[in-house]
């Protein structure tokens, strides 16, 4: 015969008790002789009983001052949030997806029951449960970056490529001493900052895990290189500063957000969620403050015009370009102005 | 990168600025350790002027007939009582019309609430003026006191034989009436207006005061000096105008409320006909690059080359810039009615196409200065900024106005382009007009937009 398991739950769902019961009959009240026995001044003496029938379970309030409730398994999941136990209006038979027993009332596995301000979940022992969850360790991504000659491999790589960033951005030949100065800055900076969160991984995990830290580092600022031009792309095809802006800033706070929680994964024990949640807000922070702190610098005044002068190469460009009429037309909003009566 | 190509832009706005010698007008205020130091030296102007035409009899003949009709005019702050601009002036009508440079009462024009305006006769009296007629365009106005003295000049004629002798009446910083001998070398016309070319020494405190032909006939007003002997007197004609245009109006009404509404309107007519007679001509194509450019649009205007192609950097340029020559005074930060465009050709000599693109973006990047106006007077620019097909070629282009707050249906326009149809060489264009309607700038760059030609 099949068990029954009642579950005292809190408001969000969890379970904060549980009793196992293999009569054929489970008193529920708050008075001592009752199989459940519960302190809650909203709950009679005698509030009522589960009782097993051929094929099923019934429950039953016993004239209870405050009532029986039920809600059913499949109402549960949605009304979890505003069904919480409170004075119940006995006026109406359902309310929020509960429902009031009369006399008796089938339930089924998984079902809630209401009484006073308590909440039980009625479960059989043959209830279906998820399958176990994987425990999430270090993901296998970090493991394989936690080695010593791939992080350097990376730092090598990056410091090839800020050397590259230098040499695209001069108008002469530089010296040789020039891309090592940058790669060399770049290098130590990201060096530092690996070794901040080695530190804070190795108060926390007693494992400091420096070869990952420096890989990911690492990776960040070579994806970053590589994809941050894109922003001025987008903002060039489209004429517009405030896409380029914006994506730049998208892509700025995606790729930060990475960073952070890659960083958190390896040093800290912290739940996935908040890692993400963490590094997202953290992430969000910077780049606000950064946006703020950029248009809260605008002067008011400029005396000269402010150009939205990015250019590219023209690689791929789809843009057909107006007539210089079309452009004409297109520009006279820049004549108007409020009150001026065009 | 920025610095390093900073320094590059500023060696040639350098060269920009020392080929378009800048104006300085015949005026300014004097202080009194200024004119103590100086009043030894200052009675005989031809002495401190190293002139080398020597005082004839003329001269003081001519002064002694004619200085009671000459004035030192005056810019009172009311807040203070003081001087805040000094020029001189000349009576021209028995009534006591004072004629002199619009620049000299700019001030009480613009704020007639802070600011008064007052004559100092020969004899000393002190005596206050109505602004009667002012026209910006030719830097002139009329004003009237009720107090006229009995001796008025005549007008004369403007035009003579270049070398003919003639003579400048003023009160140079407020050290004493004097006059200044000098050489008539005929009338200015690649100017915005005309003007009279005079090589004589004006002075700061002159501004205003009469030219006069040996017969004391007023020739022209005093309006501009560019130092060394090389100054400039506005033609008699465009008073004989500004007269006729007050006499026309007499006994409508007396006072003008709104000298706004009269300055805009002049500075309309102005540019009407400045960019009319512009886009009425064909213009002189200039080569720059593969492309074909406008020129010289009339001769108002003037243009300097310049290029480098500096061993050191991977690229080349070569520059045009062309200007009128000319800009119109509104106020003492404010002035209009220029205008100037530029090219840079650009070129690759070794730098990648993302290379190339990060200089040619830089130098696209660098806004014309706009220092003709300051806060108090001009809006913000608002820029419009799109892809344009130019005969077979794209360009991007920039284009930004602003508005003037005291003058609404002006504008400062700005247009910007850049040829994107090449890896490692392009062309920046630029033009710039100043205090143009929408509808008169917007003719004009549609005819330099379409002017541009690329050599296939």
């Amino acid at each position: 015969m099949e068990k029954v398991i009642l579950e005292i739950i809190k408001d969000s769902g969890r379970r904060a008790d549980y009793t196992i019961f293999s009569g054929l009959v489970v008193r529920i009240g708050r008075g001592y002789d009752n199989d459940l026995i519960i302190s809650d001044a909203h709950v009679s003496e005698h509030h009522c009983v589960i009782r097993i029938h051929e094929g099923g379970f019934t429950l039953e309030d016993l004239s209870s001052i405050n009532g029986t409730w039920v809600i059913a398994k499949s109402a549960e999941k949605n009304s979890r949030r505003f069904a919480s136990p409170g004075p119940v209006d006995v006026g109406k038979k359902s309310q929020g997806g509960k429902v009031k027993v009369d006399q008796s009332l089938r339930i089924h596995s998984g079902d809630v029951i209401v009484i006073g301000h308590t909440r039980l979940r009625f479960i059989l022992s043959g209830h279906e449960i998820e399958p176990a969850k994987l425990i999430v360790g270090p993901s296998a991504f970090f493991e394989e970056i936690n080695s010593v000659w791939k992080s350097w491999l990376l730092v090598i790589s990056a410091f090839f490529l800020s050397g590259a960033v230098e040499h695209q951005e001069s108008y002469k030949n530089l010296p040789f001493s020039k891309f090592i100065s940058v790669g060399i800055g770049l290098m130590l900076t990201i060096l530092v900052w690996s070794g901040i969160w080695s530190f804070v991984g190795w108060l926390i995990k007693r494992k400091a895990y420096f070869s990952a830290h420096l890989s990911w580092a690492t990776l960040f600022f070579l994806v970053m290189t590589i994809i941050y031009p894109l922003a001025d792309q987008l903002g060039y095809m489209t004429s517009s500063e405030k896409i380029e802006m914006s994506a730049g800033s998208f892509i700025f706070w995606i790729l930060i957000s990475m960073l952070i929680a890659g960083h958190l994964m390896i040093a800290t024990y912290i739940a996935r969620r908040y890692q993400i949640a963490v590094a997202v807000v953290l992430s969000m922070t910077v780049v606000v403050f950064g946006i703020v702190t950029y248009y809260a610098g605008k002067a008011e005044f400029i005396p000269v015009p402010d150009l939205y002068s990015t250019l590219v190469p023209p690689y791929g460009r789809v843009v057909p370009g107006d007539s210089v009429e079309q452009f004409l037309q297109k520009s006279a909003k820049i004549f108007l102005t409020k009150g001026n009566g065009h | 990168m920025a610095p390093l190509i900073q320094s590059l832009r500023s060696i040639c706005i350098f060269f920009f600025l020392t080929a378009s010698l800048p104006v300085v007008f015949a005026d300014s205020v004097a202080t009194d350790d200024f004119v103590k130091t100086l009043s030894a030296i200052a009675v005989l102007p031809s002495v401190q002027d190293r002139s080398p035409a020597p005082i004839t009899d003329e001269a003081q003949k001519l002064y002694e007939k004619y200085q009671r009709a000459v004035y030192q005019i005056r810019v009172i702050d009311l807040s203070s009582g003081k001087k805040s601009v000094i020029g001189s002036g000349f009576q021209f009508t028995l009534q006591g019309h004072i004629a002199t440079n619009f620049h000299v009462v700019s001030e009480a024009v613009h704020a007639p609430k802070r600011f008064k305006v007052e004559f100092l006769r020969f004899d000393g009296t002190v005596g206050e003026l109505d602004i009667k007629a002012i026209d910006v365009v030719h830097d002139l106005a009329i004003l009237q006191t009720k107090d006229g003295y009995s001796q008025f000049l005549e007008f004369g004629v403007s035009e003579f034989p270049k070398g003919t002798r003639i003579f400048s009446m003023g009160n140079p910083h407020d050290l004493g009436m004097s006059i200044v001998e000098g050489t008539y070398n005929g009338l200015l016309e690649k100017s915005l207006y005309r003007k009279i070319h005079f090589s004589g020494s004006l002075n700061g405190g002159m501004s205003g005061g009469p030219a006069l032909d040996y017969n004391g006939h007023v020739i022209g007003v005093n309006v501009s000096t560019y130092g060394n002997q090389l100054s400039f007197l506005v033609p008699v004609d465009y008073l004989k105008e500004l007269y006729a245009s007050i006499k026309n109006i007499q006994g409508k009404s007396g006072a003008v409320s709104n000298w706004s509404e009269v300055i805009q309107n002049q500075l309309i007519d102005n540019q009407k006909g400045l960019i009319d007679g512009l886009v009425g001509t064909s213009w002189e194509m200039l080569p720059i690059g593969n492309a074909a450019v406008p020129g010289e649009m009339s001769d108002l205007f003037k243009c300097w080359g310049d290029s480098k192609d500096d061993g050191e950097e991977l690229y080349q340029w070569t520059s045009l810039r062309c200007s009128s020559q000319d800009d119109i005074f509104i106020a003492n930060d404010l002035r209009t009615g220029q205008v100037t465009y530029n090219y840079i050709w650009v070129k690759s000599k070794g730098l990648n196409t993302f290379r190339f693109y990060r200089v040619y973006e830089y130098w696209f990047s660098q806004p014309f200065g706009f220092e003709n106006a300051k806060e108090e007077d001009v809006k913000n620019f608002k820029c419009e900024t799109g892809f344009v097909n130019i005969s077979g070629e794209h360009w991007k282009a920039i284009l930004c106005a602003r508005q003037y707050k005291k003058f609404p249906r002006l504008y400062d326009v700005n247009l910007n382009l850049a040829s994107v149809d090449h890896y490692k060489k392009g062309l920046l264009a630029e033009m710039v007009a100043l205090g143009v309607t929408q509808e008169k700038s917007q003719v004009l760059i549609r005819k330099f937009m379409e002017s541009i030609r690329w050599k296939k």
